[in-house]
């Protein structure tokens, strides 16, 4: 277990890079969202949404893919193992996911007590991943988020294992899983019952339990790749 | 060849690898002595690099099995953290320093030296602040000394670590090396082209060709193994034909030929033909003796592999 902390511990050597560059991508994204907003009516019909937040899901996301390309090999050269790292970067995300959450879930806090900036804009928390309470809104925020990361983790082990073929390989891949699912739902004439399953999951599940279970097996379909990579 | 596994910290039993297109290491057995320094030396593609790496776990073998202080290092932390593995080409993260690489090992090796790794610093010169991946191709070698030598891992490798460090720093590294491993002694295995310049580290030497084991010997034993008889080509030749021959150049009527035998031997059997007679260093042998197996390789290719390892 310490060796698997001391594993957790490399990612916050020199943290500036990981922990700051998604903060400054989503405040841009956030400052050109609040001009708008007073700027236009915007804020007026349909409750302001603003998908702007994503900004921040994917930077995280892209922070990620990088930890594990450029931190695996140099963990490996001081001699961590694989499994070790692997499992200090998943209890370092669980971390993460919290800490966004909880931000997230005091910035939204934020957002409702100043009707939304002062121009009604609904950025932190958009459409349903609002929630009633501050601890829901810590998971519905936190629960994408470690989704985001571990679909980022899976992708930098795809990179580190099969490199820049087995990137293409999975954005193909993915292409043509998900264009032949929408090609069969269309097929069978089943677009209605999806949006109805969709609509029948309450907020939890479709904002905390789906992100937490995609989390979970993106992470249990990446550990097997991680162990036979070669730094 | 083999070693008993009370003095050693590595051994290597019958292993192969094999990548897709060929072989890197075809049945190899030996083992690293304990508390000894090892060069392992052998032709670019020799299979050098590949034996490293399945010793610190990166990679797991075709066939074969290897043991670090008695169990197998792949993903294996215990053993891990025991091994250093400085490699030709680190990759460092993006934005690391050279002081961030510094913290991230004293945080994984338990034996870390800070003291030493600063006083490292100073020597060759470093700025801790300054980012690696700026950093030119010596100094980024020199980062992968200081972290290889204040790890004081008990099992250190080193794999080709003067890449790009210019006379005066290889010297420093090499006194370095000598100075720590007298205050702290460990198995230190280092792979390297300058065997001139290393030679007298070494304790123990493992010569590897196209994956096989051509020399598994202490140097001591060595240095009074092989010698080189020059004269006339006729008499040269005569007298390579009664002994065993490793490698032989001739210009003109001149011949120079590096033969397996002891010094004194050799002064009494050459001076005897008339020939005159000078120590082999280890560069010479070793050039020699790679020499040997390539031209027997290409006059007789169909040879049984097994006749070249006979040799050591």
């Amino acid at each position: 277990m310490n060796r698997v902390l001391q594993a957790a511990r490399l990612h916050l050597v020199n943290p500036l890079v990981s922990l700051g560059i998604p903060w400054l991508v989503v405040a841009i994204s956030f400052a050109i969202n609040i001009a708008v907003w007073h700027l236009t009516p915007a804020g007026e019909d349909d409750g302001g949404f603003s998908g702007g937040v994503l900004a921040l899901y994917i930077t995280v996301l892209v922070v990620y893919v990088q930890s594990v390309t450029h931190l695996l090999p140099f963990a490996m050269g001081l001699s961590v193992s694989r499994r070790t790292f692997y499992l200090g970067t998943a209890l370092f995300a669980v971390g993460q996911a919290l800490y966004y959450g909880i931000a997230i879930a005091v910035l939204v806090a934020i957002e409702n007590a100043t009707d939304g900036w002062g121009a009604g804009l609904s950025y932190w928390a958009p459409g349903p991943f609002e929630v009633d309470t501050f601890l829901l809104q810590v998971l519905a925020s936190g629960a994408p988020m470690l989704a985001f990361i571990f679909v980022g983790v899976g992708m930098g082990v795809v990179h580190q294992r099969y490199g820049q073929a087995g990137t293409w390989g999975l954005i193909i891949g993915t292409t043509v899983l998900f264009g032949g699912v929408s090609i069969l739902v269309t097929w069978l004439d089943a677009w209605a019952s999806v949006a109805t399953w969709f609509s029948e999951q309450s907020t939890a599940t479709l904002t905390i339990g789906l992100p937490a279970a995609l989390a979970l097996v993106v992470a249990l379909a990446s550990f097997p790749g991680i162990r036979r990579v070669v730094p | 060849m083999a070693t008993g596994t009370t003095t050693a910290a590595v051994t290597v039993h019958d292993v192969t690898m094999r990548y897709r297109e060929h072989t890197a290491l075809d049945a190899v057995t030996t083992s690293f002595e304990k508390d000894a320094i090892t060069g392992l030396l052998g032709r670019n593609g020799a299979g050098k690099t590949t034996l490293m790496q399945l010793v610190s776990g990166h990679r797991v073998p075709t066939s074969g099995s290897i043991r670090v202080f008695g169990s197998s290092p792949y993903e294996h932390d215990a053993v891990l953290r025991d091994i250093c593995f400085i490699k030709e080409g680190q990759r460092y993260p993006d934005h690391f320093r050279i002081s961030d690489a510094l913290t991230a090992a004293a945080v994984l090796f338990p034996n870390w030296d800070a003291d030493l790794a600063a006083s490292l610093m100073r020597d060759f010169d470093l700025p801790a602040k300054r980012n690696i991946k700026k950093l030119s191709r010596g100094m980024t070698s020199a980062v992968g000394i200081v972290i290889g030598l204040a790890s004081r891992a008990p099992l250190t490798v080193f794999d080709e670590p003067y890449l790009g460090l210019d006379a005066v720093a290889r010297q420093l590294f090499y006194d370095r090396l000598l100075a720590d491993y007298a205050e702290s002694p460990r198995t230190v295995v280092l792979s390297t082209h300058l065997i001139e310049e290393i030679a007298p580290l070494l304790e123990r030497v493992l010569l590897i060709d196209r994956g096989r084991v051509l020399l598994d010997a202490d140097t001591e034993s060595l240095r009074d193994s092989a010698v080189t008889v020059t004269g006339p080509t006729d008499k040269v030749q005569a007298f390579a034909r009664r002994h065993e021959l490793l490698h032989a150049e001739s210009l003109g009527g001149h011949m120079r030929a590096v033969v397996r035998m002891g010094e004194a031997q050799g002064h009494r059997a050459a001076g005897a033909a008339g020939l005159s007679v000078e120590p082999t260093s280890l560069q010479q042998l070793i050039v020699a003796m790679s020499l040997q197996t390539s031209t027997e390789r290409a006059s007789r290719p169909l040879a049984p592999a097994a006749s070249l390892e006979e040799v050591s």
